[in-house]
């Protein structure tokens, strides 16, 4: 499944649950320990993101949602299987 | 009143460090303490960065030991930082981890007289711009550092202690057991009367070690790394106090040295956890921190790893002092 797709379901989300995902998906990518994996560009392309409250834009949250399933893969499924998707790359 | 700040350990890429200092700036935390380790991102270069793009907090060095970087080095890097951010710049040195420090091929000679002598060469040197120390020893900056630097000596042994309330604008007191910091308040203490000071012109920080969450095995899970780095660099004092035997230390040591995580979950159990880091509910820290305010602490420092959640971690500790500050309590 790609990040188009995951990104479609996201749409569907309310607002207040849209900001809830984000938020999750921020904590467990701060509190990862497997931060070398995650490409630097990639990294302040959502640290800018947060910074500017740009995580409203489809393609900032493309790269919070490619960041978590690199660093953290086993936490990302579990997203997944609650959003009943699949995995994203 | 009592400060609160917020430990971010250099580990990590950069962005995130930024990005963790940034929201800690949001949250409202008014310093964050970068910890200087040999095998992390320098503090220093870390700090520059820092500084330079994020206004709103200060930034602490700590603990920068001697061994490691030579003090007139630490007095020239001090003051390259206070002319990023004049004002915004803290240092704190100690003698640094012994175990480290051999591993690097560096002999922890006369610890006391060392950090004495450092914090002397850092303080002429950004205050008079050059000093002359015996031997034909001799420094000086050519540039005027800009604003005051306010330095904190780290310490655990009592006798380091006793040194930091004598010398130290701060000292930074690295164990979260109320009865570990009420003993460290102490010592601290006879140094500053043999100073001839009052305690009220020093800022005494708890650097505590938090771990937070409602399930308590996750909280411990995370912290359990810290907790054994501690343990292995305590005094002999506080680990007679710990009742942890002397071949399982042993093995805790190597296993710290090798960076052996998973050998650390087995040998430490969750009570030697507990005593060396607040772990579990916010609550447990709530009134952890109602207990050190009352001994005279006046800056908390939110020390890593803060929880398996870090976000959440954060903002539960920043509702807490919210409430102890509307209930008043320092």
């Amino acid at each position: 499944m790609s990040i188009d797709r995951f990104l479609e379901i996201i749409r569907k989300l309310s607002i207040e649950d849209r900001g809830s995902l984000v938020e999750e998906l921020l904590d467990i990518l701060l509190s990862s320990v497997n931060l070398e994996m995650v490409p630097d560009d990639v990294g302040w392309k959502i640290n800018k993101a947060y910074r500017e409250g740009g995580f409203s834009r489809d393609e900032l949250i493309g790269e919070l949602v490619y960041a978590v399933s690199i660093a953290e893969p086993a936490k990302f499924k579990k997203i997944l299987d609650e959003l009943g998707a699949e995995n994203p790359r | 009143m009592t400060v609160f700040t917020v430990e971010v350990v250099p580990k990590d890429p950069l962005w995130k460090i930024d990005l963790l200092t940034y929201i800690n700036g949001d949250l409202g935390f008014p310093g964050v303490w970068l910890s200087e380790h040999p095998h992390n991102r320098s503090s220093f270069i870390i700090a520059s960065h820092l500084l330079k793009n994020i206004d709103r907090v200060w930034i602490g060095l700590g603990v920068v030991n001697p061994y490691t970087v030579n003090p007139f080095v630490i007095a020239q890097l001090s003051a390259s930082l206070l002319e990023i951010a004049p004002g915004r710049v803290r240092l704190a040195i100690g003698a640094g981890d012994k175990t480290v420090l051999e591993s690097l091929g560096i002999e922890r000679v006369k610890p006391l007289e060392k950090v004495r002598e450092a914090a002397t060469i850092i303080r002429k040197l950004l205050t008079e711009k050059r000093i002359t120390l015996r031997d034909n020893i001799h420094g000086r900056l050519d540039f005027n550092p800009r604003g005051n630097l306010l330095l904190y000596v780290g310490a655990q042994g009592p006798r380091m202690l006793q040194l930091s309330g004598e010398i130290g604008d701060g000292v930074l007191v690295n164990y979260s057991a109320v009865e570990d910091l009420r003993w460290a308040y102490g010592e601290v203490m006879k140094g500053v009367e043999k100073a001839g000071k009052r305690i009220e012109e020093i800022d005494l920080a708890a650097y505590l070690t938090i771990s937070l969450d409602v399930d308590l095995r996750r909280a411990v899970k995370t912290v359990t790394p810290y907790a054994a780095y501690i343990l292995s660099g305590l005094p002999e004092k506080i680990i007679d106090s710990i009742d942890i035997e002397e071949d399982k230390m042993v093995k805790i040591r190597e296993a710290v040295q090798r960076a052996d995580w998973l050998k650390l979950y087995d040998l430490l159990d969750v009570e030697v956890v507990e005593r060396l880091a607040i772990v579990g509910h916010p609550k447990v820290l709530e009134e952890r921190i109602r207990e050190i305010v009352e001994i005279g602490y006046t800056q908390i420092v939110v020390g890593a790893p803060t929880g398996p959640r870090t976000l959440w971690a954060l903002k539960e500790i920043k509702k807490i002092i919210n409430d102890l500050n509307n209930n008043r309590i320092y």
